[in-house]
């Protein structure tokens, strides 16, 4: 075996580790948990795509404003699937868009299954507050004074492959004025 | 050619498959900037609110500059650059090289950090490509290479077997029952294929099958048995190309793709 200089030395042990760390934090569990959350920077990888529970349903953002008169408009669906696109093969740019909505509608999930009863926290989380300010600056047809959103999930399986047909509704919010937008 | 030929060589492979994804994923960005904009779902105004420290006030003043809108715009014009760049440039040049590669491993990791969502497997694994590149490079040795390489393989095979082994042991993927929800869905989904998989339901479980026992047997590549390491390797080649057709997923084809070069180097396959 070849002499290793310090540096080599220092290379190999640092991705070492990492790879150890890496394995490990594959498998769900408490320590697991705790390592994540000191992972500020997401160097961890998460590699289970799409498992063991896939997503096989659609998540949809709908929203409804109330008008200067106090009246209030139709929920109007905010992302409507996008058909497929040969293109996208190789070339997607809103794919980002779509996973984003994706993530926080899942992060949002979890954060109303972990503070149901205390509606002031769901109000007070990252996810919420990003769904709000995106839907606060949505162009408007008619002159609104305060805007509600809602996010449904449509067509999931259950565990033993059953469908639920019904669309479910995940979180209906507060109504929020328009003129308190963060930015 | 020599063993340090052959590491440079497979390198050098691994860098322009890991550039594609940073030029492909920098342009889709700098096309449709509105998901990053301060209107958008993951506005920076926002997210800065996920960490006391991003919303410190030290790090608005310095690094948070950088990321606010438009100018985290000029964050991926610098990161599409710097992949040009290392593409049209030999790797005679390790300073350089070291320098590009670790630029794009610290943006990457900034663009995390500005907001949590958006992000997937993709990205993550090219951020790792990059630290090791960066490494690579900068030590610049035969043996630095040799780790930079077989990081790269190890975390591929990591990936893969991580994924087959979390369908294996999902009720869901083993019926089918899980494939064909995805390809029903419009956000990874198919039209055509979703129909497919529900008139005929056995495809998405042969599909289901194959993708388990593809993933969780990647892990063989590195066996050194060279029919067997090409055989999984095409295999992944198609699977990432169905995946793009299919689920939309373009930059995985090609950030997983650049790991390839380094398994061929690592099984003793190619670059030997």
């Amino acid at each position: 075996m070849p002499a290793l200089s310090l540096a080599e030395w220092g290379m190999f042990l640092f991705f070492s580790m990492y790879l150890l760390v890496s394995a490990v934090c594959q498998i769900p569990g408490k320590w697991t948990d705790q390592i994540r959350k000191w992972d500020y920077l997401n160097l961890v990888p998460a590699w289970s795509f799409f498992a063991p529970n896939p997503a096989t349903h659609d998540l949809h953002l709908l929203i409804r404003d109330q008008l200067v008169d106090g009246s209030l408009s139709r929920w109007k669906e905010i992302l409507p699937s996008k058909p497929h696109r040969f293109l996208s093969v190789v070339w997607n740019p809103g794919r980002r868009h779509t996973k984003a909505f994706f993530d926080i509608i899942k992060n949002f999930a979890l954060v109303v299954k972990a503070n149901g009863e205390k509606p002031e926290l769901v109000m007070l989380s990252l996810p919420y507050l990003a769904i709000l300010n995106y839907v606060s600056h949505l162009p408007r047809e008619h002159q609104s004074c305060k805007t509600q959103f809602l996010v449904m999930r449509t067509e999931r399986l259950t565990r033993s492959g059953a469908t639920e047909n019904d669309p479910f509704v995940v979180f209906l919010s507060s109504l929020h004025s328009l003129e308190d937008t963060l930015v | 050619m020599n063993e340090w030929e052959n590491c440079r060589l497979a390198i050098r492979a691994v860098e322009l498959l890991s550039s594609a994804t940073v030029i492909i994923s920098s342009i889709e960005m700098l096309t449709n900037p509105s998901t990053i904009s301060n209107k958008g779902l993951s506005s920076w105004p926002v997210s800065q609110l996920a960490s006391r420290w991003t919303a410190a006030s030290s790090f608005q003043q310095s690094v948070g500059r950088l990321l606010v809108y438009p100018h985290v715009l000029g964050l991926f014009v610098f990161r599409l650059v710097c992949a040009i760049i290392l593409v049209s440039t030999g790797n005679d040049q390790p300073h350089l090289h070291a320098s590009l590669t670790g630029l794009l491993f610290l943006s990457s990791v900034l663009l995390t950090v500005r907001s949590p969502y958006g992000h997937d497997g993709a990205d993550q694994m090219s951020t790792i490509t990059f630290l090791a590149l960066a490494f690579a490079y900068a030590i610049h040795s035969t043996i630095s290479l040799n780790i930079a390489l077989w990081f790269v393989a190890l975390q591929s095979c990591l990936s893969y077997f991580t994924a087959g082994y979390a369908k294996l042991v999902s009720p869901l993927w083993r019926s089918g029952k899980g494939l064909e929800g995805i390809l029903k869905t419009s956000i990874y989904g198919h039209r055509l294929a979703g129909k497919l998989v529900t008139a005929f339901h056995p495809l998405a479980k042969w599909g289901s099958w194959l993708t388990i026992s593809f993933e969780c047997l990647f892990v063989l590549t590195l066996a050194g048995i060279p029919f067997l390491t090409c055989l999984l390797l095409g295999t992944g080649i198609l699977f990432h190309l169905l995946n793009a057709i299919f689920m939309r997923l373009n930059t995985f084809f090609w950030s997983f793709l650049a790991t390839y070069p380094a398994v061929l180097y690592c099984a003793g396959v190619y670059f030997n």
